[in-house]
């Protein structure tokens, strides 16, 4: 159990962002039903979240740890990506009362922020236990 | 350092007290941060929108109270657009006991392709106005152009950009400071600006004319300052008398609306802390109490090795101090991520002028948020270890065999 605390945690915080981008913490939505510019950055949001979430899941399976150090590298790389998404890569509405500026950006910046502490934690732990494992 | 050690084997021995009592004192911290932070905040937008609001009495249309709050305009940056005739200013300036009076033009731009964003633009005359410049002048040292616009800070887009209006661009010349009021979301520009994009609109038949006239001889509001010692109601009644189809609202009325409000969500708030103050001291002397029973035997051992009562008691109280020291800390930093990144939220859902302090107020919230929580900790505390440090090792040990 302790051993996949931090993917656990990962797992979670994967899913939170995913179901979060196309729930409450998503864009914004018009109300004629156009496309709002901020409509790209939900979607990143949401696929990084789904590739945190698969990251997740291999490294619950996976004995080894040095493959496990390299997922949880590529999930801090997906972790500091998905940060980056919303307003930097992908454009935001231009008000920052807007859904997207209000909500979203901060909201993933946090959770991805978390995933990335949480990323970087197991990458630690996993160096540790190759450590002692060695001597 | 001895002590020290001690103390952090104690805490670390029994992990489930110790992430208790710092998930504890961390609520406290959170509580009394945000609580602080936003309650200040709410006072500093209504402070700053006291001093934004240059006028004594708005003079607008008529249909215009109808068709838009004009506490949510100047709040929350409702879109409105309202129009009387041009000559609604000559007949403000003609009546006794008015110092000042200038107009602005309200255009609503669209949430289609031909615009950047939908906002509030405000035409307003520069030579004359003393509501919009004097503040505009904090960031733009020239006079605006034609076909420059400044923006509110909450408008994103950076000086030098083309800002597109009904296909017309305009280049931002300035981004004004935050105000934590709904001018945040308003785009300013001159007279001629405004009439240009007034015409620009029409072509995309969407008319902001009057009945009576063209989009020249047309405004939306006048903004008046009275002479001073003269009182603002008996101008305000002149006023509405004196200027046909229009209305004359005094804004010290719409001040007191919203002070009225910020005092019921501060008055909200401090109950709310005051609840769970209350609650959170209740839990830490129950478990302060039930502390007392479980470590009888432990202090009743740490005597017969020679500990004075003054050092046991030293001993539970910084234990105390070092966990409430560490939830404050985790506490106030929660706070801090809940509170500062989501300030747009907070605004729009509390629909009342919001300003967030400056830094060093924040970190003089943060230190009295810690401090307070460490304090009343130890007061929870002092009474255990007042009781502990009384304990009778011998009849202790005895009980316990």
């Amino acid at each position: 159990m302790k051993k996949n605390a931090f993917c656990g945690i990962l797992l979670i915080l994967a899913a939170v962002i995913a179901l979060g981008s196309v729930t409450v913490l998503g864009p914004c939505v018009h109300e004629d039903g156009s496309e709002a510019l901020c409509t790209g950055a939900g979607r990143a949001v949401f696929w990084s979240g789904c590739a945190l979430a698969a990251l997740a899941i291999l490294i619950l399976f996976i004995r080894k740890h040095s493959a496990r150090i390299v997922l949880f590298f590529l999930s801090l790389c997906s972790a500091a990506a998905g940060m980056m998404f919303p307003g930097i890569v992908f454009p935001l509405c231009r008000m920052n009362t807007m859904h997207c500026r209000a909500v979203m950006q901060p909201a993933m910046i946090i959770l991805f922020a978390f995933a990335l502490i949480v990323s970087a934690g197991g990458i630690i732990v996993e160096r540790n236990r190759i450590r002692r494992e060695s001597v | 350092m001895k002590h020290f050690s001690l103390m952090i084997r104690n805490l670390s021995r029994r992990p489930g007290r110790t992430t208790s009592l710092i998930l504890l004192t961390a609520f406290l911290a959170i509580s009394v941060f945000c609580g602080t932070i936003v309650v200040s905040s709410l006072r500093r937008g209504l402070s700053s929108m006291e001093n934004r609001l240059g006028a004594d009495i708005i003079v607008v249309p008529a249909e215009a109270e109808s068709k838009v709050s004009m506490k949510n305009l100047l709040l929350q940056g409702t879109i409105g657009t309202f129009y009387m005739d041009a000559s609604a200013l000559e007949k403000v300036r003609e009546t006794e006991g008015v110092e000042k009076a200038s107009a602005q033009i309200f255009l609503s731009s669209m949430k289609a392709d031909c615009c950047s964003v939908k906002v509030q633009v405000i035409g307003f005359d520069p030579e004359n106005d003393f509501v919009v410049q004097p503040w505009i002048a904090e960031s733009l040292n020239h006079p605006l152009g034609d076909m420059e616009v400044v923006v509110g800070c909450r408008v994103e887009t950076d000086v030098g950009n083309s800002f597109r209006i009904y296909d017309k661009s305009c280049r931002v010349a300035a981004k004004l400071a935050s105000t934590g009021t709904g001018l945040d979301t308003a785009v300013y520009c001159n007279m001629n600006t405004i009439h240009v994009l007034l015409q620009a609109a029409e072509e995309k038949e969407i008319s902001h004319k009057i009945d009576s006239g063209n989009d020249s001889e047309v405004v939306s509001a006048v903004y008046v300052k009275v002479l001073p010692e003269t009182d603002p109601a008996l101008v305000n009644n002149r006023l509405n008398g004196h200027v046909r189809k229009a209305t004359a609202i005094r804004t010290a009325g719409m001040m007191t609306e919203v002070a009225d409000s910020l005092s019921g969500v501060s008055r909200t708030i401090a109950v709310l802390i005051c609840a769970v103050w209350i609650l959170a001291l209740i839990i830490l002397f129950i478990v302060f109490s039930m502390m007392v029973n479980e470590r009888r035997r432990e202090l009743a051992v740490y005597r017969l090795l020679g500990m004075s009562r003054k050092m046991m008691s030293g001993m539970i109280l910084k234990e105390t101090a070092l966990c409430s020291f560490t939830g404050a800390l985790c506490g106030t930093a929660l706070g801090a991520i809940l509170v500062f990144p989501f300030t747009a939220l907070i605004e729009t859902s509390l629909k009342l002028p919001y300003l967030t302090p400056d830094p060093g107020s924040i970190v003089f919230y943060a230190c009295f948020a810690i401090a307070v929580t460490i304090l009343v900790g130890c007061a929870a505390a002092a009474r255990t270890a007042f009781r502990l440090s009384r304990v009778d090792p011998g009849t202790t040990l005895r009980e316990g065999a």
